[in-house]
């Protein structure tokens, strides 16, 4: 893998992702009522540490690992779409993109992009499950 | 037999109350048909549907959809342990993601139509339109009967209706069959 040309360094249209809302209300809360507050706290705690262990996949991939790199960034855009995490799943769309021409440092870029929109995505989801934990709580002792 | 009627007579493309995410593939019954069947009990052993998606939490999710929609599901995380599952059961539907890894759904696909699997099939796919319109060719090339095609992220309660139609229809015997 050569070294990237500048124009190569920054990530594609990182104007436009941070439009986006790092959590849409609207899509977790339609998911939370889809599937109840039990299922939904289970899938939401399965999902952050699955997020996790795929970022950490991503940093032990080299640029060269495109296949392995484009399944992760898949899987990544389609369950963090899922519950609504939107700068999340277009960052992972994009290096899904990417994956098959990118180089190293463009590499490095937009997985360091991920990374920090997920911490973001991460605080959003554990702030919407306390929050919905506590629902639950004074459903129950209302009920 | 009013019923049965009306269930064979009023099929109209399913276009019209799906997304534009998803394929009208299943001929979609009346208003009046499926207020008929809405009152027809689930069957005492639950059918059995098989969710194949590499990624944990759309299985978990698929299969929470599927137990709502009253099916007792397997889950695969992969081609190898699907092509098992398939041989040691008998499934009355299949949600099948399209990337498995390091192997895709036109594999199971293909597993599918050797084993002449005729029940209904739903393709769920992050990937882009292009691909999933490409897997609908090749699966109706194998003669396999898809009945739905959801992009991710899926539109739950589409599928859930989707999978209480489904099995709602086997239940008086009129499975359907996509376009």
């Amino acid at each position: 893998m050569t070294d990237a040309p500048a124009a190569d360094l920054a990530p594609a249209e990182p104007t436009a992702d941070a439009v986006l809302p790092i959590l849409d209300p609207s899509a977790i809360d339609e998911f939370v009522e889809e599937v109840g507050n039990d299922a939904a706290a289970r899938t939401l705690a399965t999902y952050l540490s699955e997020a996790e262990r795929r970022l950490a996949s991503l940093r032990a991939l080299a640029a060269d690992q495109r296949e392995a790199i484009h399944v992760e960034a898949h899987t990544l855009k389609g369950s963090s779409g899922l519950f609504g995490l939107l700068r999340l799943s277009t960052a992972a769309c994009r290096l899904e993109r990417a994956a098959a021409t990118m180089t190293a440092d463009a590499y490095r870029s937009m997985r360091n992009d991920l990374e920090a929109i997920h911490l973001e995505s991460r605080s959003a989801l554990l702030t919407y499950l306390k929050q919905m934990r506590g629902v639950v709580a004074l459903e129950g002792a209302n009920g | 037999m009013r019923l049965r009627c009306e269930l064979n007579r009023k099929f109209e493309p399913l276009g019209h109350h799906i997304g534009p995410d998803e394929f009208p593939l299943v001929p979609r019954m009346s208003d009046q048909a499926i207020e008929d069947i809405r009152d027809v009990d689930l069957p005492a052993i639950a059918h059995k549907l098989l969710v194949i998606d590499d990624d944990t939490v759309h299985r978990m999710v698929l299969a929470r959809v599927a137990k709502q929609a009253g099916y007792e599901t397997d889950l695969a995380p992969n081609y190898e342990t699907a092509c098992r599952l398939l041989v040691e059961n008998t499934y009355a539907c299949i949600t099948v993601d399209l990337s498995l890894g390091e192997h895709g759904g036109l594999e199971v696909f293909q597993v599918l139509a050797q084993a002449h699997f005729d029940a209904p099939i739903i393709v769920v796919s992050g990937s882009d339109d292009a691909v999933r319109e490409e897997a609908l060719v090749v699966a109706r090339r194998l003669k396999l009967n898809i009945c739905g095609c959801f992009a991710k992220p899926i539109n739950l309660s589409r599928l859930r209706e989707l999978l209480w139609e489904i099995q709602k229809r086997q239940v008086v015997g009129l499975t359907p069959r996509g376009a």
